[in-house]
């Protein structure tokens, strides 16, 4: 069962005669399925009679090719990296340096900058994170008109 | 359904029939001397891309590589001090490095690796198996080392960083079925051989991962010999090879270019004994296998251990394999033709029956005073 056609055709069937059975419900004469219903079957046939995809065959050539590509891909993903981590060390050391300076010029501006500010918390004004935005769009001409101006 | 499908495998199996055929007709053409043949440019464009990607690299390695030289070159005018050594031998550890960077991700060099014609005068190629070697046999042979108790037995903890074989000759591996080509002689570390196959001495084959020439001691220990007089276990030494000459180009240990101390002795594990672990060890002579040794044959007899003579001569191991073997009716054999002496027979202390005499005659239960 290798030919991609094959696979496209069955699964093409199925889904004319899903669109056939179309209704919930629908072809209960005679259907041995789940709950009377046909659509249960249907997907079954869809989901497993459909033969298996095969396999994906190279020949050696293109097999060399592969992995050449996936040498160079892996080549740039690090050449990536150590550019970033190069950065980060520049940065760190520019500002390592930029310490130093203020400590030898300036002992308390140095300590001032160093200290933490004690009851800093998380600023209570930012919206909270969701992981959608909301189905409600804000309406920014209607919250203008809605605001009496002061 | 069921039709088309009985079809197509009808199909395949006719398709899978020619296509066998055909490799096998190949596969005679080419034995000789596969040749590496590049895949054709234009056919897929990341290729393409790829191989320019490669190229860039390679050229930018190979530039710092040249720099790092003339460092190097500078370190070595320099006046000796403290931190000179360290500092040499960390930058020719990074110019290795970089050269074997440099090529390994060309697909010419992969290919040749994938089809054993391996260079080991070049960076690549000695970096890419060392690789191997880590990533393959060193996880088993450091199992099979602890497991049957190779480390405390004969030596302190120690990694192996030597690849080494023994090779005795066609079909005496166990896992190897007897038709297959005479390059497959390898066994696993710590398999059982048998001992009419291990009476002619093997062919050693030891892989190392350095260019430069090194000196190295060779020795194959039983440390399993029963020790009656002190109720132990003894070494005893099979073979003492010294000053053998080795290095990534040249992997095969022969008895021309170095001193053979003591000739092999067929192993011989006598009957009553559970199995002995013959291993072979490889040691680095001292000044990092500079230096050549000279041992006195008179004064090394085969009772000698591993550690004495480690410690004498300052031999640092690098290396080692061992197979095991029981005794088997050829060891009677081996006791009676090549060392022509009294099989001995090791067992249990026979039981005293306290209700017998010396004559084996029931003890009286009364005496007559």
């Amino acid at each position: 069962m290798s030919s991609p056609f094959l696979r496209t055709t069955a699964v093409a069937a199925s889904r004319t005669l899903m669109r056939a059975a179309g209704r919930p419900g629908g072809m209960k004469k005679g259907g041995t399925s789940l709950n009377g219903d046909a659509r249960n079957d249907l997907i079954k046939k869809v989901l497993f009679d459909a033969p298996p995809r095969p396999p994906v065959r190279m020949t050696p050539e293109d097999m060399a090719r592969h992995e050449t590509i996936e040498r160079a891909w892996k080549l740039v993903r690090q050449q990536r990296k150590q550019e970033q981590t190069d950065a980060l060390h520049r940065k760190f050391e520019m500002m390592r340096k930029a310490n130093a300076e203020l400590e030898a010029t300036s002992p308390q501006l140095f300590k001032h900058s160093q200290t933490k500010e004690r009851h800093a918390v998380f600023p209570r004004q930012l919206r909270t994170l969701t992981d959608t935005p909301p189905k409600q769009i804000w309406n920014y001409r209607e919250a203008a008109v809605a605001t009496p101006k002061a | 359904m069921s039709l088309p499908r009985f079809v197509l495998r009808a199909s395949k199996r006719c398709s899978s029939m020619t296509t066998r055929s055909f490799s096998v007709n190949t596969v005679a053409r080419s034995a000789a001397e596969p040749t590496y043949k590049a895949p054709a440019l234009g056919v897929n464009r990341t290729y393409d891309e790829a191989l320019k990607i490669i190229a860039e690299d390679k050229a930018k390695r190979l530039a710092d590589v040249k720099s790092m030289e003339a460092k190097m070159a500078e370190l070595l005018k320099a006046a000796p001090s403290a931190t000179k050594d360290a500092e040499i031998s960390a930058l020719k550890e990074k110019i290795f490095k970089q050269e074997a960077y440099a090529e390994i991700n060309e697909p010419e060099v992969q290919w040749k690796f994938k089809n054993g014609q391996i260079d080991m005068s070049k960076a690549v190629f000695r970096y890419m198996k060392s690789k191997q070697f880590q990533r393959e046999t060193l996880p088993i042979v450091q199992q099979r080392i602890t497991q049957m108790f190779v480390t405390p037995d004969l030596l302190p903890h120690f990694t192996p960083s030597l690849n080494v074989h023994m090779d005795f000759g066609a079909g005496t591996s166990p896992n190897v079925p007897k038709g297959s080509p005479a390059s497959s002689n390898f066994f696993e570390t710590g398999s059982f051989l048998l001992p009419k196959d291990t009476i002619q001495e093997p062919v050693v084959d030891v892989t190392t991962f350095h260019p430069d020439q090194k000196y190295y001691t060779i020795a194959l220990i039983d440390p399993d010999t029963p020790d009656v007089e002190n109720q132990t276990f003894k070494q005893q030494m099979h073979w003492l090879i010294s000053n053998v000459p080795l290095s990534a180009t040249s992997t095969k240990v022969s008895k021309d270019s170095s001193d053979e101390i003591l000739p092999y002795l067929p192993p011989h594990p006598p009957k009553g004994t559970t199995y002995h672990r013959y291993t072979l060890v490889v040691a680095e002579q001292p000044n990092g296998g500079q230096d050549k040794i000279e041992m006195d044959k008179s004064q090394l007899s085969r009772d000698v251990t591993l550690s004495a003579l480690c410690s004498h001569y300052k031999l640092d191991v690098k290396g080692l394999t061992f197979f095991r073997q029981v005794w088997d009716k050829d060891v009677s054999r081996i006791y009676k033709e090549v060392l022509q002496q009294p099989e001995p027979v090791y067992g249990k202390q026979p039981k005293v029956d306290e209700l017998l005499d010396e004559t084996g005659q029931k003890k009286k239960k009364f005496v007559n005073l």
